[in-house]
């Protein structure tokens, strides 16, 4: 069931306004079951935003930007949880030590990656403009990157509370999420390494770009 | 006469034999894969001429549009190609049965035509009636037909069977074709315009993508795959119109 909670809508139309009624209809039905609400998991996305952004407007693009960007993901998302997705199935396969050996290379691997690719969009307008309930993952915040030259992207955020903490499950750009574009390019490489998971390993740990 | 009810009848083959195809290629993914892959080694040959291609012409020419072109100019450009897309975007919302749609794509038209310059300029925008793109294979997928498997199309990169016939399909859907064929009789500027539509769009859509064009083609550690899955992942969401939760991954599962 999808609900949508619209917030700040520019043009309050007849049919915001039936969605909006609907929405909250059905949240009603939903609520006992939702323990984040929309609205606080839209002021934690506020919040990690207002934190990308210090990083990305400080300009900082050597080592210590990527040790503050991974800092900030400690903090904000559920990286083991996304590092274990990400092996797909091959993760069964792995040792306790080679699981410990991918954590600590997957973090230096979306650190050095996702710092260039959000500081490209240094300096444009990210706002959030709304938010999807997506069930038992969580709450899906909407937000969209103002570009005046081009297209506007949206970028989508995943929220949710499964682990006893409020933290960030994906992002989403155009559709494009990041968990399942890791999961691809990990399962890609262990495939061109005919499965061998310490070169894939040791490839991760000093590669320096998805 | 006969030759029009001619073209209208090979035309609607084309229809019916691009539904065949895009509904009959279809092979499950295995578990935890985005998309079926099984012509990966072709695939792989034509990746590379595709990136040759973009390194030594695309990319390129694209940098060179950057640099020579004013920004308003570029502005301008973009507006007319969107434009010029609405017609075509029209039969497809009706071949959707997406009437609201279509009579939007109708207005846009028709307000940019009249008010923007013959399109030149966006005044739609701010009257609520936004760029809401389409193409056929959007419609396919509204017929129910089925999304296919990956192919790396020569010049048009990635694809799924169902995008690919969509392609073609959406070329001799546009009204346009009229003028690209020379069935009606327009001034040789239009002529001059409309072939060159399609270079300008692809130079345009490479110089405002560039940061992710680069990052997937020269940054990643497999660009093949890096292309196949991001397409994929945004291509589907430009088919069900938003993202789907259903496709949202479930870390915790």
């Amino acid at each position: 069931m999808m609900t949508r909670h619209t917030r700040n809508a520019p043009n309050a139309t007849r049919r915001g306004a039936l969605a909006l009624g609907l929405g909250a209809a059905s949240l009603s039905l939903a609520a006992p079951a939702l323990a984040l609400s929309p609205s606080e998991a839209e002021a934690f996305v506020d919040g990690v935003i207002a934190d990308l952004r210090g990083i990305i407007d400080g300009g900082d693009a050597g080592p210590a930007g990527a040790a503050r960007f991974l800092a900030l993901l400690e903090e904000k998302a559920a990286i083991d949880a996304v590092a274990k997705f990400a092996m797909g199935r091959s993760w069964l396969d792995m040792s306790g030590d080679q699981q410990t050996a991918y954590g600590s290379a997957f973090r230096t691997y979306i650190s050095q990656t996702y710092q260039s690719r959000f500081g490209e969009y240094a300096g444009e307008d990210l706002i959030v403009t709304g938010s999807l309930d997506a069930g038992s993952k969580g709450v899906l915040v909407k937000s969209l990157l103002k570009r005046p030259q081009a297209e506007d992207i949206v970028v989508e955020w995943l929220v949710s509370d499964r682990s006893g903490a409020v933290l960030l499950s994906d992002i989403v750009f155009e559709g494009v999420s990041l968990a399942i574009t890791l999961r691809e390019t990990f399962g890609g490489m262990v495939e061109t390494r005919g499965g061998d998971i310490d070169r894939f390993i040791a490839d991760l740990a000093a590669s320096k770009g998805a | 006469m006969v030759a029009k009810s001619f073209s209208a009848l090979a035309r609607m083959s084309l229809v019916l034999a691009a539904l065949a195809v895009a509904g009959c290629a279809s092979a499950p993914p295995e578990p935890g894969q985005l998309i079926a892959d099984p012509y990966q080694n072709t695939n792989r040959d034509i990746h590379a001429f595709n990136k040759a291609l973009d390194q030594g012409l695309l990319k390129p020419a694209s940098e060179a549009y950057d640099a020579v072109t004013p920004a308003l100019v570029k502005h301008l450009v973009r507006n007319e190609i969107q434009h010029l897309k609405l017609p075509g975007i029209f039969v497809n919302r009706i071949l959707q049965g997406e009437i609201r749609l279509a009579s939007r794509a109708f207005g846009r038209f028709g307000v940019n035509t009249a008010m923007g310059a013959g399109g030149l300029l966006d005044p739609a925008t701010e009257l609520g009636l936004p760029y809401e793109p389409t193409d056929f294979g959007v419609t396919l997928a509204a017929w129910g037909a089925d999304e296919g498997v990956y192919h790396e199309a020569p010049f048009f990169g990635p694809s799924t069977t169902r995008h690919v016939v969509g392609r073609v399909v959406n070329f001799a859907l546009d009204p346009s074709i009229l003028i690209t064929t020379g069935a009606i009789e327009v001034p040789t500027s239009i002529v001059i315009a409309d072939a060159a539509r399609l270079p300008v769009d692809v130079v345009n859509t490479r110089h405002e993508n560039a940061e992710i064009v680069d990052d997937i083609l020269y940054q990643s550690e497999d660009s093949y795959v890096s292309a196949r899955s991001a397409y994929v992942q945004n291509r589907r969401r430009f088919v069900t119109g938003e993202t789907d939760t259903e496709q949202l991954p479930d870390i915790f599962d």
